[in-house]
């Protein structure tokens, strides 16, 4: 069955261009532009890897993987942060709350590919 | 890429158009942190973006003056006139830039340059002691091509299975980007198993990050060597064995088995830069004392469209219960409440108004789009146009706009690709050599029009004509107007194109346009002259859930409609019925023709004697539609249908009458288009 992927960046060209990347290696992508849209796919349903910026309006990556992981059926659920954010703090908040992975951005649309599918070797 | 290029472009114009406004608005008040934190946050994403798409010198920018920003946030600058400058015109430069649709050439390098100067001397007079705020533009690797040696080690413990990491694959991976040597050794202390691994590539440290990615806080990562250590035999040596005795390696005794080679000592962390740990500790106190923002200064909000759609909701549920109330106070005679409910109207439709206004967004956003289109396409098929937009401040319902991307996408593909004329052509026939394709839209009434003019070659009528008896879609004698033959081009898989072109395959996709406009309640037309052009009319609602209507009623069906699109209403006696000539009914000395809701509806019983007639336009056609009453203005709260409804032909949807009962909506533009409807009243139409 296909991997199911959500993508989080309040940037719609970003999202769009991670989308179709992905889709073509054949993954579901839900995708969301506001990190409150994003926590409504988190419903039960299957998901496999949150792809996700830092800095958001209403809520950063790791409050969100926080809210995210707080449901027990998440809470292995692989994060992915793409951030241009260069604070140290903020790494630091992301792995608290679960996200261990941080790619900066700008990133190269290959390597991040090869990065997600890493994750599903 | 291209097409993300574009999109990119976009996104980023609007950005820098909001950029511009904060700028403004902090001038004003340059203590408004928020304003402060939206103006990061705006140079933030469009700095993240610039460089994935390509546009390093605009994300430099972007980086260097979102620095001055983060100084702000921290307190550590204050917002002046010239800071505001700096930035405006940062704006501005990058706008011109973007819009051309490329990075920083060569034509805007010099400007590009002084921008960055004035900026950087800004800093540095303001901030003697933070001298480390402008980077070089390109900060190149260096050793790009040499063999380097890796030093990797973690310990595979708890955490490591927590995060569901397999070492299977992170070994798999790492045998990926270089020759690796990997050793599994106890730890003194504790009897965890500590991995230690030694990668020899040509790779850059990101690539080796990145097979880590998920485990950057719990693996050390170092750069021994810019060689390959694994020629050198007394380090093959040493860690042959400590392999053997399980034994941790001294990497400082590693370290100095290559001789005078120039190591880099420091610790790398997940971006490959050294950090300064008393620093950061300076910044998080600095972020402590920042100014809280304070809750009145709030000027934008952002709110997501989901939010608006259930306040319209709401507000449709209240309209329906104001008309119940209404009714009751009718009914009973509650004199003293009539006042009320006069209030409590007026109040629900400034409601109303303020609701959809803020739903409202300025086509604006789709132009920006079709202007690169435009370039685009015509350069990439050698044809000379010029693109001519007018009404751009025309506003509609966001969600129209979203779904009007594609189809007026594939409107302007359509024309430039087979409307208009190669520049040869074009002057052979007399035309001007620059072809011209307008967009143009405003506002009618309730309703908002788009056209897109193109001055090409038209369509041929002839082709079409053939094209559609071929098919069997109609027969060698039958008449058609030129509207009902254009209209054959929305037809699924109706194509009269002879190839079908790489920029767009005509006819394939006009039934989906057709389609999605009228999804938005729309109508599209489309007029054309052989030879001098072609004109696409869109007519769309400028909103779509609460519209005026007018409410009448056959036998004990009540109907609504729309009200921009009622002409007159007048009474039709029996007389008049049987002075008609071919169902024509003379309307203020003009002749129109007429349907019965009752027979269209197929409802029973007996007509009342005296009936009204409803005259109705749209479309610039005109028919009457005879109903027993007709019972006053009406707000319907529009319900589309959905299920085995959504085909009904004459209706666009239901709304509930303020006592309960049902009442449908009709749609005009079906009723004034269908012939047959016509025909069956026994009329001649066209």
């Amino acid at each position: 069955m296909a991997k199911t992927i959500v993508i989080v960046d309040d940037f719609k060209t970003n999202t769009v261009v991670i989308r179709h990347a992905l889709h073509q290696k054949g993954f579901e992508i839900l995708e969301a532009n506001e990190p409150e849209d994003a926590l409504k796919f988190f419903d039960g349903r299957q998901i496999d890897l949150m792809v996700t910026d830092f800095k958001m309006p209403g809520m950063t990556g790791a409050e969100l993987t926080k809210a995210v992981k707080a449901k027990p059926q998440y809470a292995n659920m692989p994060v992915l942060i793409l951030s241009s954010e260069k604070s140290e703090q903020c790494k630091v908040d992301a792995r608290a709350a679960g996200a261990y992975g941080w790619l900066n951005k700008p990133f190269d649309i290959n390597r991040f590919l090869k990065i997600v599918n890493s994750i599903f070797k | 890429m291209t097409d993300f290029k574009d999109r990119f472009i976009a996104d980023a114009l609007e950005l820098l158009a909001k950029l511009e406004k904060s700028l403004l608005m902090l001038e004003v008040k340059p203590d408004n942190m928020l304003i402060v934190e939206e103006i990061f946050r705006g140079l933030h994403s469009l700095k993240g973006a610039s460089g994935m798409y390509g546009f390093n010198k605009i994300g430099h920018l972007m980086h260097i003056i979102e620095n001055v920003y983060d100084e702000i946030r921290d307190g550590r600058l204050k917002v002046e006139t010239e800071i505001v400058n700096l930035s405006l015109s940062v704006v501005d430069f990058t706008n011109n830039v973007l819009k051309l649709g490329e990075d920083v050439s060569d034509s805007s390098l010099s400007e590009f340059t002084i921008i960055e100067k004035q900026i950087s001397s800004y800093l540095s007079e303001v901030s003697n002691n933070n001298e480390s705020v402008s980077e070089p533009v390109n900060e190149e690797v260096a050793n790009d091509n040499v063999e380097k040696t890796y030093y990797i080690t973690f310990n595979h413990d708890e955490e490591f299975e927590k995060r569901g990491i397999k070492l299977d694959s992170v070994f798999k991976e790492l045998k990926e980007v270089g020759t690796v040597v990997s050793i599994p050794v106890k730890d003194d202390d504790s009897n965890i198993e500590v991995w230690e691994i030694f990668v020899v590539t040509k790779a850059s440290p990101e690539d080796i990050d990145d097979v880590f990615i998920f485990m950057m806080d719990i693996v050390t990562i170092e750069l021994l060597a810019n060689e390959n250590l694994f020629k050198n035999n007394e380090f093959n040596t040493v860690i042959q064995n400590n392999s053997a005795l399980k034994q941790k390696n001294d990497i400082h005794y590693l370290r100095n088995l290559i001789k005078g080679e120039d190591l880099q000592e420091e610790k790398m962390d997940d971006d490959g830069e050294v950090l300064n740990e008393v620093e950061a500790e300076e910044v998080k106190e600095k972020e402590l004392e920042a100014p809280k923002p304070q809750k009145s200064m709030i000027n934008y909000l952002r709110v997501s469209a989901d939010k608006l759609d259930e306040q319209m909701d709401l507000l449709s549920e209240l309209v329906t219960a104001k008309a119940e109330l209404r009714l009751i106070v009718e009914k009973e005679g509650y004199e003293k409440l009539a006042k009320l409910i006069e209030s409590i109207d007026k109040t629900t439709n400034r409601f109303r108004k303020n609701i959809l206004n803020v739903r409202l967004v300025q086509i604006k956003t789709l132009y920006i789009m079709f202007l690169r289109l435009v370039r685009d396409i015509s350069k990439h098929l050698g044809k000379n146009v010029e693109f001519i937009a007018e009404g751009l401040e025309t506003e509609l319902d966001k969600n129209i706009i979203d779904s009007l991307e594609s189809p007026l996408t594939h409107l302007i593909r359509n024309s430039l690709d087979h409307g208009i004329e190669y520049p040869e052509e074009r002057i052979k026939v007399g035309k001007k050599e620059r072809a011209t394709v307008s967009f143009k839209t405003y506002r009618s009434g309730s309703e908002i029009i788009i056209e897109i003019t193109d001055d090409g070659r038209g369509i041929n009528k002839d082709k079409i004509r053939r094209k559609a008896i071929d098919r069997g879609l109609i027969n060698e004698e039958t008449e058609l107007t030129d509207k009902q033959l254009y209209d054959l081009i929305f037809l699924p898989g109706f194509s009269t194109a002879q190839n079908l072109s790489e920029v767009s395959g005509r006819g394939v996709g006009m039934d989906v346009v057709k389609r999605s406009i009228n999804q938005l309640r729309g109508e599209v037309e489309i007029q054309s002259e052989q030879g001098k052009g072609t004109k696409v009319l869109i007519k769309l609602p400028m909103s779509l859930s609460i519209i005026d209507t007018l409410l009448v009623q056959s036998g004990n069906q009540y109907f609504a409609i729309p009200l921009p699109d009622i002409q007159k209403c007048t009474m039709l006696q029996e007389i008049d019925l049987q002075l008609t000539d071919n169902n024509q009914i003379k309307i203020e000395e003009e002749l129109v023709p007429y349907i019965h809701l009752r027979s269209v509806f197929k409802i029973k019983g007996q007509a009342p004697s005296s009936q009204k007639v409803v005259v109705i336009r749209s479309m610039e056609k005109e028919v009457g539609l005879v109903v027993d009453s007709v019972i006053g203005e009406y707000q319907a709260v529009l319900k589309p249908f959905d299920g085995y409804l959504i085909n009904q032909q004459y209706l666009t949807g239901a709304s509930l009458l303020a006592d309960g009962q049902l009442c449908v909506i009709l749609d005009t533009g079906k009723l004034v288009d269908n012939s047959q409807l016509l025909e069956a009243a026994g009329k001649v139409v066209y």
